[in-house]
């Protein structure tokens, strides 16, 4: 396969795998709510358009069964199928088949050929029988007859001449008009023989009859045109009754903007037949005429419903005028551009310190205004990789449609703050981690919906996934209202399998985080869903690995939320630069409030409390030397002292450093594996001149800074600081 | 076939009426044609019959009918009255079919309907 194939399959496969998320969210939407038309044809839209794809790459599998599967989706659209719950199952399982062999065409999977084989037969046996398909969906009323599905029943007007070799090729007559009754009935029908020979000319074996036929039945054209499918000699026109003009031109309008041929659209919209329009296209070479006035001549097509057809192949065209303003672009060459741009600002930042010392006004101009295009190509790089958490979510939908079906348990699913944006990366990989999570809500938190009942709690369980931006950050949380965790439970299986020993005295959020370590799980059931301790430890270093982290609110008989928060971008980012001990770090700005200054007694008095009195608010702080054990380098101790401020999760910290060197742009390169265990630190950058700077994981500093607190808190003599309380005057700034 | 009083000619066709033997049909019409314009056609022993009768007898009234001369169906089988219903296509001469049938083929549900050929 050459690079251009190679090229062409990715975008086939990236499109598809889009429509196929938006085919999975519409099929779910449609199953909540059947009459939603807009759903029905996104699904329609999806499918006509990967099977549209796949035929210019001749994948010849896709194309059959989706072709399969919109032939259903017509009957579906057009009111003859109705959808129940089975059907969209049918259709969810035949959008995972579609990925599959998708997948194979990469080599990333291969199709069950059984489960194929399977669906196709349901999609046909729907598609066969669509009466029965009907009924089985409509229960008996009281009376024991099935309740009928209504459709609307219009007029056709059939124009029908039989070929001449008719009676020859063995076509009944009688069965024809058999199978037109059964579709309706013929309300009117004048036979025509123009043409007819005289007697002692006739070939009485040639076939000289024609009809005008008026047949009122709800079906569709399509079905009228399939009884004469096999006469290759007959030409017949189908006008559709007028009752059928507005739906055609309403489906027109949502047709996806892929033809730009009228005849095409009309077929695809039902309008026309693919024989009426190839006869048409015929009668076009011979006289020169425009297709649709043909059609409309010929009786094929109402003049309402061909102008609906010349406004969507108009729309199709200034679609395709426009969409050449967007571009579909490989993530990894994004991913190129991103590291270069990285390199740029690193040598931005060199430059920046080369010249500082220079008195040159221009050089200094010339310096400032490179480092805004900089900083402008940095944002706009960035964005690129920057896409809403929107599509993400939606998949969750299918997870908590099939996981609670699995389990018997009724949800409420709400999803919110779809539009919140963050890094593709960051997107892509929270998937998993948001998959199990939701996975074990329903299964571990939500009662069953007796047990639910019980306790005064609707039976329907509710459980919401939401995201929002939060200082630098996007925070997205799982919530349910479930039992909530047991913190004795917890506590106990801790102790049993010695993550804690029995005079611990653990915080709420202490014990909840417990459930993240290896191996933890309080299920007494293990169910094929979760239960096996085996996956939030996953979680949770899946998060850390984003620079992220994960906790855990619960209150028993009420819910459990768990809060994830994660950088808004992996590459590039705004950092504040900080030295203590002739060793540089970097922070990121967001996290940033503010900056102190401490005088040296100010200093010793915060020495003995690690804590200051920042107007009023107790503000904890860290000592970076004494935390990271930084060797002494300076001689003298430095008169004054800098406070710099930052929160997270909503609580704020001082880092007590020696100075403070201001913003600086940080491209963040990851530590090697040696260092993956360093605790505090999200990666390193390099700086201007060339150093190396650790960048602070200001999350996992501050839980380090706690531990060792405690630790240190544990083993003082009981009693040494039962008298030590908050002083305000400790360390007024 | 047979010539009655009125120089009529009767033919009593004898076998199915279908792409295999309408060829034949059409000879003995003609022969018959040829002898005098006004054709009874005597159905009592046919059974079945395909549309290609039908289209046959149309063409025969054509011709009959530029002779100044008349077709009459007698003993009209009901596969005939079948598909001329089922089909929508009148027979040449309704007037005989109503005289063989009775009320029973007059108040047949597609005969209601039966337009004229044009």
């Amino acid at each position: 396969m050459n690079s251009e194939m190679d090229e062409n399959l990715s975008i086939f496969i990236s499109e598809g795998n889009e429509l196929l998320e938006d085919m999975e969210s519409a099929l779910l939407d449609l199953e909540s709510n059947p009459n939603d038309s807009e759903s029905m044809n996104r699904v329609f839209r999806a499918a006509h358009t990967i099977k549209g794809n796949a035929g210019l790459f001749g994948y010849d599998q896709i194309i059959d069964f989706t072709h399969i599967m919109e032939s259903l989706l017509v009957e579906v659209r057009n009111g003859i199928v109705p959808i129940t719950s089975d059907l969209v199952s049918l259709f969810m399982r035949s959008k995972d088949i579609i990925t599959s062999m998708m997948d194979s065409l990469v080599g990333s999977g291969e199709v069950d050929q059984n489960d194929l084989d399977e669906a196709t037969k349901l999609l046909e046996h729907y598609l066969a029988d669509p009466h029965a398909a009907a009924l089985a969906a409509n229960p008996c009323d009281e009376d024991g007859s099935a309740t009928q599905v209504e459709t609307p029943t219009g007029i056709f007007t059939i124009n029908l001449k039989l070929g001449t070799e008719t009676f020859r090729q063995g076509f009944s007559i009688k069965a024809i008009f058999r199978e037109l009754n059964e579709l309706g009935v013929i309300t009117s029908a004048n036979l025509f023989m123009p043409d007819i020979p005289k007697l002692d000319e006739i070939d009485p074996e040639s076939c000289h009859l024609s009809w005008l036929l008026l047949l009122e039945s709800s079906c569709q054209k399509q079905a009228i045109a399939d009884i004469f499918e096999f006469m290759d000699d007959c030409e017949f026109h189908i006008l559709s009754p007028e009752s059928k003009t507005e739906e055609y031109k309403k489906i027109i309008s949502l047709l996806p903007n892929g033809e730009a041929v009228i005849g095409q659209i009309l077929v695809t919209s039902g309008a026309l037949t693919e024989k009426e329009l190839q006869t048409a296209l015929d009668r076009q070479k011979e006289t020169g005429s425009r297709t649709g006035d043909i059609l409309v001549e010929q009786g094929d097509v109402q003049p309402e419903v061909l102008e609906s057809a010349i406004a969507k192949q108009q729309q199709t065209r200034a679609a395709s005028s426009q969409s050449i303003e967007f571009l579909r672009v490989n993530a990894s060459k994004l991913d190129t551009l991103i590291n270069l741009v990285g390199e740029l600002v690193i040598n931005g930042e060199r430059v920046s310190g080369l010249t500082e010392n220079i008195d040159d006004d221009k050089l200094a101009e010339a310096v400032t205004e490179m480092n805004e295009t900089l900083e402008e190509m940095r944002e706009t790089a960035l964005g690129l990789r920057i896409v809403p958490i929107d599509g993400v979510f939606k998949r969750f939908n299918r997870t908590v449609r099939d996981t609670s079906n699995e389990l018997g348990k009724q949800i409420n699913f709400e999803i919110s703050g779809g539009e919140t944006e963050l890094d593709k990366t960051v997107a892509e990989k929270i998937t998993d981690p948001l998959t199990h999570l939701i996975r074990n809500a329903i299964d571990h938190g939500i009662e069953k919906p007796s047990e639910r009942e019980l306790n005064n709690k609707p039976p329907e369980g509710h459980v919401a996934l939401s995201a929002y931006h939060e200082t630098g950050s996007i925070v997205i949380k799982v919530s349910d209202d479930g039992k909530g965790l047991n913190k004795e439970k917890i506590s106990n299986k801790a102790i049993e399998r010695g993550l804690i020993k029995q005079n611990d005295k653990l915080s709420d959020s202490e014990i909840y985080n417990l459930i993240f370590e290896p191996g933890f799980s309080t299920a007494e059931q293990v169910s094929n869903i979760s239960g096996r301790g085996v996956g939030m430890d996953v979680v949770k270093r899946n998060i850390e690995s984003l620079r992220g982290n994960i906790n855990v609110e619960s209150e028993e008989g009420i819910g459990t939320n768990v809060i994830i928060q994660l950088p808004l971008t992996l590459a590039i980012i705004d950092g504040f630069l900080i030295c203590t001990e002739n060793e540089d770090f970097v922070i990121p700005l967001d996290m940033v409030v503010e900056c102190l200054r401490l005088t040296k007694e100010q200093t010793k008095e915060m020495e003995k409390h690690n804590y200051i009195n920042l107007r009023g608010e107790v503000l904890p702080l860290i000592d970076l030397k004494k935390h990271f054990c930084l060797p002494k380098t300076l001689e003298n101790e430095p008169e004054t002292k800098n406070v710099i401020v930052v929160q997270h999760s909503g609580k704020k910290t001082g880092l007590l450093v020696d100075s403070l060197h201001g913003e600086v742009q940080t491209v963040i390169k990851p530590l090697g594996k040696i260092f993956q265990n360093l605790k505090g630190f999200s990666g390193f950058t390099i700086l201007g001149s060339g150093n190396v700077s650790m960048i602070i994981d200001v999350s996992s500093l501050i839980t380090d800074a706690s531990e060792k607190q405690r630790d240190s808190f544990m083993n003082q003599p009981h009693g040494q600081n039962s008298n030590e309380t908050i002083s305000s005057e400790s360390a007024e700034i | 076939m047979s010539k009655d009083q009125d120089d009529q000619q009767t033919i009593k066709l004898q076998q199915e009426c279908n792409i295999y033997t309408i060829s034949s049909v059409k000879e003995q019409i003609l022969e018959a044609a040829g002898n005098s314009p006004d054709i009874c056609l005597d159905l009592a022993n046919v059974e079945q019959v395909d549309a290609c009768f039908l289209q046959l007898l149309h063409a025969t009234n054509n011709y009959l009918f530029e002779k100044k001369g008349n077709l009459e169906l007698i003993n009209i089988p009901e596969d005939l009255i079948t598909l001329s219903d089922k089909t929508c296509t009148p027979l040449p001469s309704r007037e005989s079919l109503n005289e063989q049938l009775g009320e029973t083929a007059a108040t047949e549900p597609a005969s209601e309907d039966l337009p004229t050929e044009s």
